[in-house]
Parts: structure tokens; sequence; C-alpha cells
């Protein structure tokens, strides 16, 4: 279920510009991207920066091959800011407070340690918000709609269905 | 209190879409400030909370009411919008059975 969105452009960019905001932000995993030389026209072609783009463009669409393999291999998987015993965003700690009220496994990616990860993430999904939630390969939402599938008691099904 | 840029902005951009009968939007940013991918930024109108009734939400599942009013708001999403909270999406013949 790849998908190439419009919003696929904004993200290489967000990607492209993570340097001015990661330092005010708590995600230090980026790899820093090269700064094009300023008198790239004149060098030769083989000083010629030429990859930048590529490279983060590929990186972005084997990150998202990633993520579909892990929704698609485990049963359920969570997005989320931070890891379960230390939750580092509210809306995170509740979902992961509700899955652990159910008591089974999930595997759970840390986004604030991987911004690739989160922006490839929100293109895969159509979804600009953390935490989500992926059941069988099936996004079910984000805080609000896992809250209210748990106050109305069908997460409880569709988790026992994910089971089998 | 004051309603800011971003306030007026999303509620024009959810009014003109979905012509709404209920939009009630709160910015909750002050209750975020502190918390970690928000500290230190000065960022401002960054958490939102929305109910929303519109009868443009008939057929339509929760997550895909979701998407929709995620969808109009997509450029505030690029330009710092950090989280919208959606507690209700209603349609007014379900609100009014309610």
């Amino acid at each position: 279920m790849l998908r190439s969105t419009f919003k696929h452009a904004q993200s290489i960019r967000n990607i492209a510009t993570l340097n001015a905001v990661t330092n005010a932000k708590r995600c230090f995993s980026v790899t820093q991207v090269p700064r094009a030389s300023v008198d790239a026209d004149q060098s030769h072609d083989d000083f010629k920066p030429k990859s930048k783009v590529d490279n983060v463009t590929d990186r972005f669409e084997k990150m998202k091959e990633f993520i579909d393999q892990q929704v698609n291999k485990e049963p359920v998987v969570l997005f989320m800011k931070g890891i379960p015993s230390r939750p580092e965003c509210g809306f995170s700690r509740n979902v992961v407070n509700i899955l652990e009220s159910y008591k089974i496994n999930y595997k759970t990616f840390d986004m604030n340690a991987d911004q690739l990860m989160k922006e490839a993430l929100k293109d895969y999904s159509d979804w600009p918000t953390i935490p989500q939630l992926y059941v069988k390969g099936e996004f079910q939402g984000g805080s609000d709609i896992v809250s209210k599938l748990h106050f109305d008691g069908k997460l409880k099904q569709i988790l026992n269905d994910a089971k089998k | 209190m004051m309603n800011g840029a971003r306030y007026i902005a999303i509620q024009k951009k959810l009014t003109d879409a979905l012509q709404p009968t209920v939009l009630n939007l709160y910015d909750d940013s002050h209750l975020h400030a502190h918390h970690s991918a928000m500290r230190g930024t000065g960022a401002v109108e960054t958490h939102f909370r929305l109910e929303i009734v519109s009868d443009q939400f008939e057929g339509k599942s929760l997550l895909q009411r979701h998407r929709a009013v995620n969808s109009i708001l997509s450029d505030e999403f690029s330009q710092g919008l950090h989280a919208l909270q959606i507690t209700k999406a209603k349609t007014q013949t379900e609100l009014d059975k309610t």
C-alpha cells in the first residue's frame, strides 16, 4: 500500500531543512545533509553536488518500504514519541496506556529518535501527527480515534482479531 | 483571550470547507509549551482542540472525518501546527440523537 502523495515534496523539503529546526527539538539522529557548493556551476562534473536530493528521496522511499514491511509483519505497531516506559508526549502516553490495559504485545518505534522515519510515516499514512497505531497493516488512527475505539469497545475486537 | 492568526485561519478553512453547524476551537498551546518538542522554540498556536458538527461527515467513518479535517488543514500542519485533537466530529443528526 505504498503511496506517492502530493505531500511527498513537502516532506522532502522538511527533511532537507531539518538542520534548521533540529536544534530546537529532541531529534538528533538525523544525518547532516551536505550543503551544496556555492560555485557548483563552475566545478568539474565529478565534483558537482549531484546526489543530495536523490539521496534524501531514496532514503525516504526506502524508509516508507521499511514501515510498510513492519506494519504488515507485526500484528500491532505503535509509532510514538519516546518509549512505552517513558512516553515523551501526552497523546503517545494515552495510546500506550490503552494498549497496556489489553495486556498484548505490541511493537513501538520512537519518532523522536528518527526524524526521517517520522516524516516518512506521515507521508505513508497520509496523517500529520504522532502517535499512529497500526493493527495488521491497517491504520487505525491517532490518540483521539484510538481512545474512541477503546471506549466504544471496538478496539478489543480489533486487537482480538489481530491475534488470529 | 485574543484569537491568533492560526486560530482564525483554521476556523475560516473549516467553515468554508465543511459548513459546520457547530465549530468549537480551542487553543491549548499553553498547556504544551513545556513539552519536549516545543521547549525553547517560542512557538505559539501549536496545539488545538476541535469539536465540529457538519453534515458533510454523513456516511463517513471517524477516520475519514479526521482525514477530511486534516486535509483541509494540511498547510497549517506543514507550517507549524503540531497537534489537533478532534474530540467531536459528528453530523447534526448524530448530535441530535445523543
